[in-house]
């Protein structure tokens, strides 16, 4: 039951994210006579501070949210997988190279180094993105090593090594499909990840930039309101935890269905 | 555990200096030259050449990089921008802020994570270990900006039971630290619930019940203290989100943390306070967690006899 609730949840942010350019939406168009109106005035969520429609803002950030997990997330697992993979199964002072860069980049608290290399690189998209790749390839690149270090001594690669396949053969056909399962969940927590650190970026004012909505920069607008209008910042956060939240029992499931046992229990 | 304490102590000094590279290659990363975003367009080209010399811009990278850690070595961060002011004078100044709003948080967290997540595993498969999931699941997911938000809406501003920003009184760290505290309960009960059914299905349990203890006594005296042991090692990495979170939440509650110093920095360009500040939120957390790891392999001698054969 749960399940399913997460599944519409996650099926409709990711509709009208997509279908969004589809909608008549007016998100920029201001009507200063509905300033600060509460839901039902016009529009069923109410207007913001300039008296822009929230309904349509909120859409358009679904979209921003959306593009930017997505693009992180493949980016990220692309990477890391990549050289995690190679370096685990290379061996020798390749893996202990690359033991010491996952150390330091995992020495770097939370998203303290995504809010750095955003604020210095400058506000918008695309700079989100290659922040957050930055931060986020270091969690696949663990897990793919340690699942190679573990699979690699296995009989069934044993006996393709004795019968001469090439060491991308072994990879590509003999480690990678066994990894695939919790990769997928990684994957999965990662998108949650994600969705919260943009829109703790845009929140911070480093994320897409205004007039353009995001849900992380529409709270920080709403806050400066709360007493009188608490609709502004509710509606966009309420949307980023229900996303989040369907995300992240999603993928707990995933979890308990292909039984990986990961650190995150 | 002396052989132990070395090796420990020497990969974190590796950790220290791979991670002062990064933050010096991090004004690398402001696109064209950083000299011109900082002052800004219309600045004449001899401030310009003053500010390159100044921050030592004009030198090839290799030098650049040696007389940074030259600078490091001895407490010498540079001068911030803005404010002219020594960079490391700004940070002792804040310092205090942040690790205040970090501990109490930490004690939020555990003040509600121990006993949900304990009863969650006591009661395992019931409706009230569902319940103990469904609120660690909430918590994951709420962002601490919202949270922030909507905790200073109810408590402050319809209850009017704490201020609702600043560090004037003692009652203004709890909002921030309930905001950040919640957050990392959320986490750190579901380790505990996981680490309690681990041991739970050990030998020395099944030992214990054949000998007719009654449960409590297993739980309370076996099962506990083995179980909480590995979450020391937990709460030390879950620091590092704790000290993350606090950028945020020292920006949305106003406090005056290195966190918020931070991200004023990142709005006015000053791009050495923000270097500075990185640095020392992640050697802050290098080193707690070398030294969780240290006490961890000295109540738990199985770790260092791992590592040492």
């Amino acid at each position: 039951m749960f399940v399913w609730i997460s599944i519409g949840i996650l099926l409709f942010w990711i509709g009208i994210a997509l279908l969004g350019p589809l909608l008549t939406l007016n998100p920029y168009d201001i009507e200063l006579s509905r300033i600060l109106s509460p839901p039902g005035t016009g529009t069923w969520l109410g207007y913001d501070d300039l008296g822009r429609p929230i309904w349509d803002r909120l859409v358009l950030g679904a979209r921003t949210s959306l593009v930017v997990a997505v693009c992180v997330v493949t980016i990220s697992m692309w990477v890391g997988t990549f050289l995690g993979t190679v370096t685990a199964y290379l061996g020798r002072w390749w893996d202990h190279f690359m033991v010491r860069v996952i150390d330091i980049f995992l020495a770097f608290p939370g998203i303290l180094l995504a809010i750095a290399m955003a604020g210095l690189m400058g506000p918008g998209i695309d700079n989100v993105v290659i922040a957050l790749s930055t931060v986020g390839w270091v969690g696949f690149a663990r897990l793919s090593r340690a699942q190679v270090l573990s699979l690699k001594h296995r009989e069934h690669v044993q006996a393709a090594v004795a019968l001469g396949a090439g060491r991308i053969r072994i990879v590509t056909r003999h480690l990678i499909p066994l990894m695939v399962a919790p990769l997928i969940v990684e994957a999965t927590f990662s998108i949650a990840g994600v969705i919260l650190a943009e829109a703790g970026l845009s929140f911070l004012g480093l994320g897409v930039q205004p007039p353009a909505p995001s849900w992380g920069s529409m709270i920080r607008d709403g806050a400066r309101y709360m007493l009188v209008t608490p609709h502004m910042v509710l509606a966009p956060g309420v949307s980023v935890m229900l996303v989040v939240v369907a995300v992240n029992s999603l993928g707990d499931r995933l979890r308990d269905w292909m039984d990986v046992r990961t650190q995150r229990i | 555990m002396l052989r132990f304490i070395v090796s420990r102590l020497l990969s974190a000094l590796v950790v220290l200096m791979g991670v002062s590279c990064l933050v010096f290659l991090l004004i690398h990363l402001v696109p064209g030259d950083p000299i011109e975003v900082m002052l800004g367009e219309s600045a004449q080209p001899a401030d310009r050449e003053a500010l390159r010399h100044a921050l030592g811009l004009d030198q090839p990278i290799p030098i650049q990089l040696l007389n940074y850690f030259n600078g490091l070595v001895q407490f010498n961060l540079g001068v911030s921008l803005h404010s002219q002011r020594s960079i490391v004078e700004l940070l002792t100044e804040r310092f205090p802020a942040t690790v205040e709003l970090t501990l109490a948080s930490l004690l939020v967290a555990i003040g509600i994570a121990f006993p949900l997540g304990i009863f969650a595993a006591v009661r395992k498969d019931t409706l009230w270990d569902h319940l103990a999931i469904g609120i660690s699941l909430l918590g994951v997911s709420i962002p601490i900006f919202w949270m922030g938000p909507v905790l200073i809406l109810i408590l402050s501003l319809w209850l009017g039971w704490f201020p609702v920003s600043g560090r004037e009184d003692p009652a203004s760290l709890v909002l921030p630290a309930l905001t950040l505290g919640i957050a990392l309960s959320a986490i750190l009960s579901r380790m505990i619930r996981a680490s309690i059914l681990e041991v739970l299905n050990e030998d020395y349990i099944r030992t214990a019940r054949a000998k007719g203890l009654r449960e409590r006594a297993i739980i309370w005296r076996h099962a506990l203290l083995n179980a909480l042991l590995p979450v020391i090692t937990v709460l030390g990495l879950q620091l590092g989100g704790l000290l993350g979170g606090a950028v945020i939440v020292e920006t949305v509650f106003s406090w005056p943390g290195v966190g918020q110093l931070m991200v004023e920095a990142i709005h006015r360009r000053d791009y050495p306070v923000v270097q500075g500040c990185i640095l020392l939120i992640s050697f802050t957390y290098i080193l707690v967690n070398t030294l969780t790891d240290l006490v961890y392999a000295w109540l738990d001698p199985r770790i260092r006899l791992r590592e040492e054969s």
